[in-house]
């Protein structure tokens, strides 16, 4: 959608907001990305397990 | 068990009131020391679901159970032969007066089983081979029903015969495959990915046998080419579902009991994708596929996230509503179902006495660095943000609704997060159709917006409410995350692509682009993974 539509939306109908914020400021807080990261890295290290499924664990 | 012919004709055998399942059945057809539980199960569900005949037919062996003798043969020593019995058992509603299974049809067939005994010098093991079986349900009104709030995610249309080659049936029907381990060639890992991959809607190549497991993997059951160690690796099941063209999420908890185990295996089975799981106790380990969820509308997610530890989470997973995963174990049976809670990790998993969730493999056709789990982390914390910066208007009624706060600074109506794997197609299509309770309608403009901002495959994490969802079953936005960015992505949090929400949406790579309106401003349905005929039953 280009900016021209976006603001014929704007100037045809009631907008459903008064301001919104952008990209950037929804993004994790520094602390937060730091977590999230820690999980991505899990994950990727989850596919190397050497735990063996039907096999106890030792 | 498609194109496997009887080696005679057999007739039907009505087994209402008089039949025992089990004394004129299960014991009399299954030898050596193998668990008759299976069986059992498979028994006790046709009962449930109202059985009235059964047709018995011993097999001509087909090149499959012929590779499964030859298997069992060369495992049991070198030079050694194995002798073969396949029994097949296909049961039926109804029981014609003419005691003729010629007269039945399609919707009169409920599944079947094929048991398999294998002979060798000393040595005798009987299992179920194979069986397909409907999902639990009940014929009312000229119609299947499927148990109330019952999600079967992973089912397909199968194929059975009846009959000799001169004379056969064939039937098509709804239902999950299920086998059991012989635990010589092949354990319960292969029986779990068995049973995942020949369930699973995306795989449409022809039926994984042990076999196609053990090639893939250099297995032969001579020595030193046996099972090693009694199961499989969550590498060496990746090898396997690679080699036929899919990919695999995984989930070691062992090294994670911070994650609920259940809270990454749902987004996976809500896209219908099956999930092979690990679960352990010291001195016991074993692997069931995950293939649906059942769903309690009326549970107490909401209560207990408004009650729980400080901090609260910042969500409530629709995870929450399903009390239990309907599973298959090949050491108890089809369509059994396993209380979510039940297994999880509550302490320190090396310590932990319980049996617990240890490992997660689940299928899926586009694998990348974040799951569906994780998307649903990030677009959780996308959704709240939004939530706390945005300023509306009044008349943005829903987003008022969830901006509002207790005493205590906390959301009263905390938001709701259900994610599963989409297609553009599937989803463009569900949102060109899609209109709120206002009837508001995305615009052509709108729609081609969302074809250019999104991949072909992706996560979508739809916001709901708690009322919104388990009553309604509808949403007021979607945020939706790349399965596999780049390390640049990842590295600025540019792996959401797209974001809606109650007449505000945002796009581009990061949601960096100006928000703008948006046509729907109210709650549409969610996204259904499952014909919603085979759960009409919902409540």
């Amino acid at each position: 959608m280009s900016e021209q539509t976006t603001k014929e939306l704007e100037a045809t109908e009631e907008s459903s907001f008064i301001s919104a914020p952008f990209g950037d400021e929804l993004k994790f807080k520094e602390s937060e990305f730091v977590l999230f990261q820690k999980l991505v890295d899990w994950q990727a290290d989850s596919e190397k397990s050497q735990i063996i499924l039907g096999k106890p664990l030792s | 068990m498609h194109r496997a012919f009887a080696s005679a004709e057999s007739k039907l055998v009505d087994c209402r009131k008089n039949f025992s399942f089990y004394f004129d059945l299960i014991e009399k057809e299954l030898a050596g020391h193998n668990t008759n539980a299976p069986l059992h199960r498979i028994c006790t569900l046709m009962r449930k679901m109202g059985v009235e005949a059964l047709l018995r037919e011993d097999l001509t062996l087909t090149n499959e159970l012929i590779e499964e003798r030859d298997a069992y043969a060369i495992r049991n020593g070198s030079g050694i032969t194995a002798s073969a019995r396949a029994v097949r058992f296909t049961f039926f509603r109804k029981m014609p007066a003419s005691g003729e299974w010629r007269e039945l049809g399609a919707e009169d067939i409920m599944g079947y089983a094929v048991i398999l005994t294998l002979t060798t010098k000393g040595n005798i093991h009987s299992y179920v081979y194979e069986a397909v079986v409907r999902p639990p349900s009940l014929y009312i009104d000229g119609k299947w029903r499927t148990v109330s709030n019952y999600y079967v995610h992973c089912s397909k249309v199968f194929e059975a015969t009846v009959g000799t080659t001169s004379s056969q049936k064939h039937f098509k029907f709804p239902g999950t495959f299920f086998c059991q381990q012989n635990g010589l060639t092949h354990v319960c890992a292969h029986a779990a990915l068995r049973i995942a991959l020949n369930n699973w809607p995306t795989y449409v190549g022809k039926k994984i046998t042990s076999k196609i497991i053990n090639d893939a993997l250099g297995i032969d059951h001579t020595a030193g080419k046996q099972i090693p160690d009694g199961g499989l690796s969550a590498p060496e099941i990746k090898l396997v579902v690679q080699t036929l063209g899919h990919q695999v999420f995984t989930a070691e908890f062992i090294t994670n009991p911070g994650i609920d185990y259940d809270e990454f295996v749902y987004p996976l089975i809500e896209s219908s994708c099956p999930v092979v799981l690990g679960i352990v106790k010291p001195d016991i380990a074993h692997v069931v596929a995950v293939l649906g969820h059942t769903l309690n509308s009326d549970r107490w997610a909401e209560a207990r996230h408004t009650y729980g530890a400080f901090p609260r989470y910042p969500y409530i997973p629709t995870a929450s509503w399903a009390d239990h995963f309907i599973f298959s174990d090949d050491n108890f049976g089809m369509y059994m179902t396993l209380p979510t809670e039940g297994i999880r990790n509550l302490l320190v998993p090396k310590h932990n006495p319980n049996l617990h969730a240890a490992i997660a493999v689940g299928l899926t056709p586009l694998a990348g660095k974040i799951s569906g789990y994780l998307a649903e982390q990030s677009a959780a914390t996308i959704g709240n943000n939004i939530i706390i910066s945005t300023v509306a208007p009044t008349s943005n009624r829903w987003l008022t609704h969830l901006q509002i706060k207790d005493s205590d600074r906390q959301f009263i109506n905390p938001i709701v997060c259900r994610t599963m794997m989409c297609s553009r197609k599937q989803y463009a299509d569900l949102m060109t159709l899609a209109e709120d309770e206002s009837n508001n309608k995305l615009n052509p403009g709108e729609i081609d917006l969302l074809n250019k901002s999104l991949p072909d495959r992706f996560w979508v994490t739809e916001i709901s409410t708690a009322n919104l969802y388990s009553g309604n079953k509808h949403k007021l936005g979607d945020i939706i995350t790349l399965i596999n960015p780049t390390d640049d992505q990842l590295r600025n949090q540019e792996y959401h692509c797209f974001a809606w929400l109650t007449g505000i949406c945002w796009h581009g790579p990061g949601l960096k682009n100006a928000p703008i309106n948006w046509s729907i401003k109210g709650h549409i349905p969610l996204i259904r993974g499952i014909l919603l005929q085979q759960c009409d039953n919902e409540w």
